[in-house]
């Protein structure tokens, strides 16, 4: 009895819980639509389906109609006798819509002539057989390229505009092929870098962190060079002032005075020299050894080094659809 | 040349105002020339640290000062100086100079007499030998003497033809007190001209 008390709580639930989408679709007050399949002129009929595909993604995402599903719409077709691919009248299309129940067909060309694709696209009303929206475009590039195009004419034949990444991946251009992108890195490229600059061959070579390290030691170490080498000069001028002093002095209290002045500069002036010298000793390991680890451990490799390559290139050949010219694209990252 | 190049170096980037040029520059110089150190050297003929490293010991007489670096025909002005003296009333000083290089243009008293009273001062010139002689000393019975160090005389030299000309005192050179004893003297400086 408990057993099937519980069953029978459970099977309410199931029915409330499932009926929810149903009354919310019900509730739909969109526009229903079914695409045909568009019909391929100069291009294969599996593309012409592979774009359909994505255009009914598209339309989809957009949400602005209501779509009727390809896998239904051909259980429908079928069951009635129609080929899809076939049908590519206006009275076909108006009968398939008849027979799928809904307010409106979308149907389309994409062909090719010469390196130029033309899509032509129009909606229209199944009752009335009246156009409701046509959309047209012409594009120049790879194939693949009509992707965007497709995306951006599914919004547009929903009355909806573009988003905005959309239209930016259109502008940035959809084929991007590296150009220029100069000799691939090396390990002796990385020590000339490094022997120019310390550090600069570990940037070149992928290793910020020893880049970092290699250049703040030789900063640090010549930033003690520079207040040594200074206190040297400073010492070095004020000793020979004190000695010119000394030597042109007659009078006995004033050349022991100026000879004890000269003394302290000179003690100065050999301390300082001698830090002077150890630091430059220190950067000239310092620069050594970082010319030295540049070659080492040279640049990094990544697994697909074509596609780093690709990637790590700031320039990239791009093809802008709304002008029909082709453009060097320079990008670069400013942090993630 | 290369003692003057460095003075000019040192004293050109205290000029600098800019601190990146001047890091630069700096750097640069500490790596490409390296910090040298002059060896220490106190040469003035005054000083008595000095002039007992020379093998000069005091009370002497010396030049002041006691090199010159002329062009032939010119003429310096050489000091004649009394290092270390104490008690002293009154000097005989004969120096010695190379003839055919140098003549006496004049002769003239220094401060150390001349601050304490009016002295006596007397030169002979001989140039034949290449001596000339100096008398000086106070006057009177009030027992004046002086001490310490101070200018005798004051020269002025002219310089004959090119060449290397030693001025020296000889050995007939005295000091004495006010009670005409004489007077120790342990050292004799030198002086050179070389005239070019």
């Amino acid at each position: 009895m408990k057993t099937s008390i519980k069953n029978n709580f459970m099977l309410r639930f199931l029915v409330i819980f499932l009926s929810i989408p149903l009354t919310i679709y019900s509730q739909d007050s969109r526009e229903t639509v079914a695409i045909l399949d568009f019909e391929g002129r100069g291009i294969s009929q599996l593309e012409a389906q592979t774009l359909t595909d994505r255009f009914r993604t598209a339309l989809a995402s957009a949400g602005a109609l209501r779509l009727v599903e390809r896998q239904m719409m051909e259980e429908v077709l079928q069951e009635q006798g129609f080929q899809q691919t076939g049908c590519t009248s206006d009275e076909c299309a108006v009968e398939v819509g008849q027979l799928l129940g809904v307010q409106n067909m979308i149907g389309g060309a994409i062909g090719r002539v010469g390196k130029t694709f033309t899509i032509d696209m129009r909606m229209f009303s199944v009752q009335t057989g009246e156009n409701i929206r046509t959309k047209n475009v012409s594009y120049g590039g790879a194939v693949d390229g009509l992707i965007i195009e497709i995306e951006i004419l599914a919004y547009e034949i929903s009355g909806l505009k573009a988003p905005d990444p959309l239209i930016a991946k259109r502008k940035a251009g959809i084929v991007a092929q590296p150009i220029v992108t100069g000799p691939s890195k090396t390990r002796f490229g990385a020590m000339m870098r490094s022997m120019f600059i310390p550090g600069m061959g570990q940037f070149y070579s992928g290793r910020k962190k020893w880049g970092y390290i290699w250049l703040i030691s030789e900063l640090g170490i010549g930033g003690g060079l520079y207040l040594f080498g200074s206190q040297y000069l400073t010492s070095f001028d004020a000793y020979n002032t004190s000695i010119d002093q000394y030597r042109n002095e007659t009078d006995v209290d004033m050349i022991a005075e100026y000879k004890a002045e000269a003394q302290g500069h000179h003690s100065d002036m050999d301390a300082a020299a001698t830090q002077a010298e150890t630091l430059a000793y220190a950067a000239a390991g310092v620069w050594a050894a970082n010319v030295l680890h540049a070659l080492i451990t040279g640049p990094k490799k990544d697994d697909d080094e074509d596609t780093a390559s690709f990637q790590s290139s700031p320039f990239r050949l791009v093809y802008d659809p709304s002008t029909g010219a082709s453009l060097i694209n320079f990008s670069f990252s400013i942090g993630r | 040349m290369k003692k003057y190049s460095s003075i000019l170096f040192a004293r050109s980037i205290n000029l600098i105002k800019q601190p990146i040029i001047r890091f630069s520059v700096v750097l640069l110089s500490v790596f490409f020339t390296s910090c040298e150190v002059p060896t220490e050297s106190y040469e003035n003929p005054l000083d008595e640290e000095s002039a007992e490293e020379d093998g000069i010991e005091t009370p002497a007489l010396v030049f002041f000062p006691d090199e010159f670096e002329v062009t032939a025909g010119s003429s310096v002005s050489v000091q004649v100086y009394a290092l270390g003296v104490s008690g002293v009333a009154g000097a005989h000083i004969q120096l010695s100079y190379e003839k055919s290089l140098i003549s006496i243009n004049s002769v003239n008293v220094g401060d150390l007499f001349a601050s304490s009273s009016e002295p006596v001062f007397i030169f002979e010139d001989n140039p034949e030998e290449g001596k000339l002689d100096i008398y000086t000393s106070f006057l009177g019975s009030d027992s004046a003497t002086i001490s310490g160090t101070g200018s005798i005389a004051t020269l002025v030299l002219g310089t004959l033809t090119s060449g290397t000309s030693i001025l020296s005192y000889t050995s007939d050179s005295e000091f004495v007190d006010e009670n005409d004893n004489l007077l120790e003297l342990n050292g004799f400086g030198e002086g050179e001209i070389v005239a070019q």
